[in-house]
């Protein structure tokens, strides 16, 4: 699975959104499952899948799809 | 009721930075009521107002204050449904919010900015009596009759009063209100009260995840003493904002949902300040009841200590009132509702003799504090915002795919719970899952949208036949014979 496809995932499990696999354009200002609370699921799941804390400026930067695979990749 | 706020308080639109002192405060207010009387509203009217514009919201509420009507605020997140329902409950005379609705008089949010209109030199008094309802607080919105909490001028500055005589003045000087300002603890506790202490408010509702990835450097810049919140939004503040720095902070008031001993001194830490007070507070006794700060003994689970005013006791086994031991926890308090919006009935079955029934089950020690250590009422708190399970349940069963609902609390390690809901659909139904969640975003506030839906073959039933709710919940930790469709 690339890196995108990773941050899809776990947007949508995060946020526990109907379908596996969030929108390619899913983003803090399109979702609105993606409140405070969403966002920290996101930021402890991408935590879990890298395997280390993330920096505070790179939680500000989780925004949307593509930001939350460059964490990832 | 702005008669009373003293000229040395302010309010600061923390966003933008904006600052308004009392004489524009005032002048808004005027050229509100102006406004409402010019919408056709009139004294012992009721005005509905859902918009997101917090300082627009203050002068809106004092305004309606100042011609005698009360108010029904409302999330501004109010679904087409949602409000249709509301407004045939409550029948407000005039909505005040940014979505114009064809059978309603309507006005746009108040602009706090525009109070450049000469204000009268002597305060004008609101022209309603102490014990006219001023504020209505509902407290679900989907169902047939939605709940509507009513309290009067008279329990409002009660409450208030009795909030300004337990917290030090200092601590209240630059306060932070996060919390939305159409629930009691946000709009009663976090802004009223320091406004009417005649301190400066600061208002940032629904910060979102970048604003308090940033509450650190925002309490240091703007030397902030007091904030209330919610336990959900501590574990989202400490997760992603660094810590304040400057020692601002005085006091930190947490409450609307259980706070375990670790995040109470979680939060000891982060905040810089032992004066972590656990709260305890219901919407129909005009939010805080009382509470225990950890400087004055420490942290226990479910521990919110003495009443701030009134009595709090738990009726016994025997059905008797008692000052000790363990029961349903009831209140009489001077901050005590009227009672429910044209319910006397189930008025009635809250209130007995005086003393309210708060459906949570507590123990007081042999000091008086009260320790809360579980509810009766189904009700859900997902981050502070409680849910009533019925209403859910209400309203998926509104929809014609299903038979039947059940729904209740999942929990989570960030919001405390979440919403979940077990539904039994139609032979012949063709929604499923994702489907009927995307449905529940078109009929109920996103607050309140379920988080899981699970189709099922059968509810469980007690011995009486009954939904059994717990069990459901059980069923759905262990995905044990519920299988998903």
């Amino acid at each position: 699975m690339n890196a995108l496809d990773q941050a899809r995932r776990i947007i949508a499990e995060a946020l526990a959104l109907p379908t596996d696999l969030a929108p390619m354009d899913g983003s803090m200002e399109t979702l609105p499952e993606w409140d405070s609370i969403g966002h920290v699921r996101i930021v402890l799941a991408v935590e879990a899948a890298i395997g280390r804390p993330l920096p505070p400026d790179a939680m500000l930067g989780a925004i949307d799809v593509p930001s939350v695979a460059a964490l990832l990749d | 009721m702005f008669a009373h706020v003293p000229a040395s308080a302010r309010v600061v639109d923390a966003r933008t930075g904006e600052t308004f002192d009392r004489a524009a405060l005032a002048a808004a207010i005027h050229d509100r009521a102006v406004a409402l009387r010019g919408g056709g509203a009139t004294r012992g009217d009721r005005v509905a107002v859902a918009h997101g514009s917090p300082a627009g919201m203050l002068i809106d509420l004092f305004a309606i204050w100042r011609i005698g009507a009360a108010a029904v605020l409302l999330s501004k997140n109010i679904t087409a449904s949602e409000r249709a329902n509301v407004i045939a409950t409550v029948r407000p005379a005039l909505w005040v919010g940014p979505v114009e609705d064809g059978h309603l008089p309507h006005l746009p949010p108040a602009e706090p900015a525009s109070g450049a209109s000469l204000a009268s030199a002597a305060d004008e008094l609101d022209d309603a009596t102490l014990d006219a309802p001023a504020l209505i607080l509902m407290t679900s919105g989907t169902t047939a009759t939605p709940k509507g909490v009513v309290h009067s001028r008279r329990s409002l500055a009660a409450r208030i009063a009795l909030n300004i005589a337990h917290i030090p003045p200092d601590a209240l000087a630059e306060t932070l209100s996060l919390l939305p300002m159409h629930f009691g603890h946000g709009l009663i506790g976090n802004c009223l009260t320091p406004l009417l202490a005649g301190t400066r408010l600061h208002l940032m509702p629904d910060p979102g995840p970048i604003g308090l990835a940033r509450l650190g450097p925002l309490i240091d810049a703007q030397g902030i003493s007091f904030l209330s919140s919610v336990p959900s939004l501590w574990r989202v503040a400490m997760k992603t904002s660094p810590k304040p720095e400057r020692g601002s902070l005085q006091r930190v008031h947490v409450g609307s949902a259980p706070l375990s001993v670790e995040l109470w001194r979680a939060i000891m830490d982060w905040a810089g300040t032992e004066h972590v007070v656990n709260m305890y507070g219901i919407t129909e006794t005009a939010n805080w009841i009382g509470g225990h700060d950890a400087a004055e003994a420490p942290p226990a689970d479910g521990l919110v200590g003495r009443a701030w005013g009134g009595a709090i006791r738990v009726i016994g086994e025997d059905g008797a009132l008692r000052d000790r031991g363990r029961g349903e926890v009831v209140v009489a308090t001077p901050g005590l509702m009227q009672g429910y919006l044209d319910q006397p009935t189930l008025t009635d079955v809250a209130i007995r003799g005086g003393w309210f029934l708060t459906g949570d089950t507590g123990e007081i020690d042999a000091d008086g504090r009260l320790s809360i250590v579980g509810r009766l009422k189904h009700e859900i708190n997902r981050g502070g915002i409680k849910i009533p399970a019925e209403e859910i349940d209400l309203l998926l069963e509104r929809h014609p795919d299903v038979v039947e609902a059940c729904a209740f609390a999942h929990p989570d390690p960030i919001s405390g719970e979440t919403i979940a809901v077990a539904v039994v659909l139609r032979a012949e139904a063709s929604a499923d899952e994702a489907a009927l969640r995307q449905w529940c975003r078109t009929q109920i506030r996103a607050e309140a949208v379920p988080e899981y839906i699970r189709v099922v073959e059968a509810l469980p039933r007690n011995e009486r036949g009954k939904l059994d709710r717990r069990r459901t919940a059980e069923l759905f930790q262990t995905r044990r014979s519920m299988p998903a469709e």
